[in-house]
């Protein structure tokens, strides 16, 4: 039993915590769409979108406890953004799934941040796992039309390639799409947090065999463990942007002065910053058993420990971001103010990919 | 990262549970999962076996009796004796006085106290709170003034546990008068039969008797009968208190508290179904075990801290109240599970005691002190946002 960061991981923790800070402070003369481009690249060039991507492809091999490291970093900023669809999820199906030729050619492509592939499998709002799949995928001539509707796909406003999930004769398959292939119409929208997303709509879209990932039919367990991926990875999103609303609060609350003495005196305030602070450590140590598990191969277990700690965070995320708000009074409820992006965020993902009451049941579901 | 123990640990852990179970008295072991108090000579029993066996106080240092153990076999060990339902560790003496006493007592009471503490012959008890002194401790008003070579102690002390088994008791009191309340106290150490000290006990509600009212009047112990400086004794209070850690969070005692719950919503039916089957209740036990992960990962990650050398933080703390409010909740569970079968002896049953429904009930009522003792859940936040937050 070892919870303790080897000394590697604590240098990209602290590469990232440097990129991140340098990224919020050109953020605040500018919107949040122009900011995102060179956070990006930053991290490409520091080699954190490769962290996990195999050697052999341009990435550090890393695991996915680096990954996790980095989401918490990039939470601290709530600059997040298309890092768990387009890493985790995108180049994690690549790097399992993709042959030696899909490999080669797009993981260093994604490592240098020059590609982004995010997953579109839902085909509504409702992203549980397990969602039945309706979109087909017919063999013609040599390749595969697509025909189908993907909805809320995350990162999907930046997309070059769509990882698409669609039924063909032999069960759940997954293509890889170019967003600029025929038949292809990509909407992209913004979220209420400010990430972009878009709805797919494939109409007799055409690709050659070579866009097959996996293997015909075999794609079933692939997306659950991507999706337990998106989980764990935006449960470390989450504790980031805990972390860093509770000591906005807190810088709040031992500054701001009312009735003659700063905020932070009163014990109802005192007792509110203490419970999101517990809410957080607590929170903190599922989204470490979520780190972990994400790549456990005794799949029920990696479900189980996942499920947990998206019920657990979720919850506390709920009572951290509703609490950091009423601390603050006024000011946080205006858009200037940096928690309300923060609370955005979170509330985002508390409920992408199953919230709290669905990973309750599913954990409850998968009991001991 | 590894959250897993590895092989020695399991197999440490392995050892200390066939011990247990070869050596526990079956009958104390019923008593302790009732949530019954066991008697002194069930918990001398017990603690002397532990000895025998060379495990009798894991957290002193070796030359004291100690084991030797890491931080995460000492954690191991008062997980599985809990689990397993040992009674609990001569905690007053062995957790609370015995750690004083090697850092600030003199060398005779050192090896005269020690080995009587270890074998429970001597059960101490604790003279912290008054009437006027609960959360406020140092408001402490019973005082005690040097006459020739003896202390003369005049008060009273209260919600003293189990003083009435007691053999002595370490007892917080003011000698000096000085402007801040915390300097001038110190700690006697008294005969619970000398001449003055009356136990009176108080019976709480679930019926048990386990605290107490002492009162002092005029009693007189040695002059060297004191723990370190005279003055001092506030330093020593909060060294005392503070020295429990990983065990704060009673994870084993959830844990156990948690199987049985589960284990009996398998097994009571409510309007024709059974409970595990009732949606609402089964998210209830579901969302109690997602918590209690939560707590004993936080816990580990303490231990893991422990163990690399991280100067203990704030965790104990917060250790301390999401631990006591998981037992609560889990406690309301398991008596919400019986239903009114909690109420009262059902038709074939004769004793109240014995009707294990009416034990969750009294159990239920009793833990309600678990956010209270050791420092109330709101001092603790007090104490957090001083410590954690600075504030």
């Amino acid at each position: 039993m070892n919870f303790q960061y080897t000394e590697t991981q604590i240098l990209v923790a602290d590469t990232v915590a440097s990129v991140v800070a340098d990224h919020v402070e050109r953020r605040r003369g500018a919107t949040a769409g122009d900011a995102a481009a060179p956070l990006w690249g930053r991290l490409a060039e520091l080699g954190l979108l490769g962290a996990e991507i195999e050697e052999a492809a341009g990435g550090s091999g890393g695991s996915f406890e680096d990954l996790a490291l980095i989401l918490q970093g990039l939470g601290r900023g709530a600059a997040g953004g298309a890092f768990v669809p387009a890493i985790v999820v995108g180049a994690g199906l690549i790097s399992r799934l993709g042959d030696d030729e899909q490999r080669r050619t797009l993981l260093p492509a994604i490592a240098e941040g020059r590609l982004q592939a995010v997953f579109a499998h839902h085909e509504t709002s409702d992203q549980t796992p397990g969602q039945a799949v309706t979109a087909r995928a017919t063999p013609m001539d040599g390749g595969w039309t697509l025909r189908g509707e993907k909805a809320f796909i995350l990162g999907g406003d930046v997309a070059d390639i769509f990882i698409v999930s669609a039924e063909t004769d032999r069960g759940l398959s997954l293509f890889l799409v170019p967003a600029d292939a025929s038949g292809v119409a990509a909407r992209g929208f913004r979220l209420f947090d400010g990430a972009g997303a878009a709805h797919l709509t494939l109409n007799n879209c055409f690709v050659p065999q070579a866009a097959l990932l996996g293997v015909d039919g075999e794609a079933a367990s692939a997306v659950d463990w991507a999706l337990d991926r998106a989980n764990a990875a935006f449960v470390n999103e989450a504790i980031g942007l805990m972390a860093e609303l509770c000591d906005l609060t807190l810088n709040h609350i031992k500054t701001r002065e009312q009735f003659g003495q700063v905020l932070g005196k009163f014990q109802v305030i005192q007792h509110g910053m203490v419970n999101m602070r517990i809410e957080l450590e607590l929170a903190r140590s599922m989204a470490i058993l979520a780190a972990v598990a994400a790549d456990d191969p005794d799949e029920k277990r990696r479900a189980r420990d996942v499920s947990a700690a998206k019920a657990a965070v979720s919850k506390a995320a709920r009572l951290v971001g509703q609490s950091a708000i009423q601390l603050h009074g006024a000011i946080a409820m205006t858009q200037e103010y940096p928690a309300g992006s923060y609370v955005k965020r979170l509330t985002l993902i508390e409920r992408a990919f199953g919230d709290s009451a669905w990973h309750l049941a599913r954990f409850s579901k998968l009991a001991v | 990262m590894n959250l897993e123990f590895d092989q020695r640990s399991l197999a440490f852990a392995d050892e200390v549970r066939s011990f247990v179970r070869a050596t526990l008295d079956p009958g104390t072991k019923a008593k302790v999962l009732l949530g019954h108090l066991p008697d002194r000579s069930e918990r001398t029993t017990w603690q002397r076996a532990l000895v025998a066996r060379g495990w009798g106080a894991p957290a002193w240092p070796v030359e004291h009796g100690g084991t030797g153990w890491s931080v995460v076999e000492k954690y191991l060990f008062d997980e599985v004796l809990t689990e397993e339902g040992a009674p609990s560790a001569p905690v007053f003496g062995m957790s609370m006085l015995a750690p004083v006493l090697m850092r600030f007592g003199s060398s005779l009471q050192i090896a005269e106290l020690l080995p009587r503490i270890l074998n429970i012959d001597d059960w101490w008890c604790q003279g912290f709170s008054e009437p006027g002194a609960g959360s406020d401790l140092a408001a402490v008003r019973s005082r005690a003034r040097l006459d020739g070579d003896q202390w003369v102690i005049n008060g009273h002390k209260i919600w003293t546990t189990l003083a009435h088994q007691a053999d002595k008791m370490f007892c917080l009191v003011r000698t000096e008068d000085l402007a801040r309340k915390q300097e001038g106290l110190s700690i006697l150490l008294l005969d619970m039969d000398a001449p003055g000290v009356t136990v009176r006990p108080i019976i709480t509600i679930d019926g048990a008797h386990e605290v107490n009212e002492v009162f002092l009047d005029d009693v007189r112990i040695p002059a060297d009968a004191i723990v370190g400086q005279p003055g001092k004794g506030w330093d020593y209070a909060k060294y005392l208190l503070g020295h429990e850690r990983t065990g704060i969070a009673r994870v084993g005692q959830s844990k156990r508290e948690l199987g049985r719950l589960k284990a009996l919503a398998a097994t009571v039916s409510r309007a024709g179904q059974v409970l595990r089957d009732d949606p609402i209740f089964s998210a209830r036990i579901f969302a109690l075990e997602i918590e209690l992960r939560a707590l004993e990962l936080t816990t580990l990650r303490m231990v893991s801290g422990l163990q690399a050398g991280a100067p203990p933080g704030a965790e104990a703390n917060i250790l301390k109240i999401r631990g006591s409010e998981l037992q609560q909740d889990i406690a309301e569970a398991i008596m919400d599970a019986w239903g009114p079968e909690s109420f009262g002896p059902g038709p074939g049953e004769e004793a109240f005691e014995a009707s294990p429904a009416v034990a969750t009930a009294l159990t239920y009522f009793n833990l309600r002190k678990v956010s209270i003792y050791g420092g109330s859940n709101e001092i603790q936040r007090n104490i957090l946002a001083r410590t954690l937050l600075g504030l």
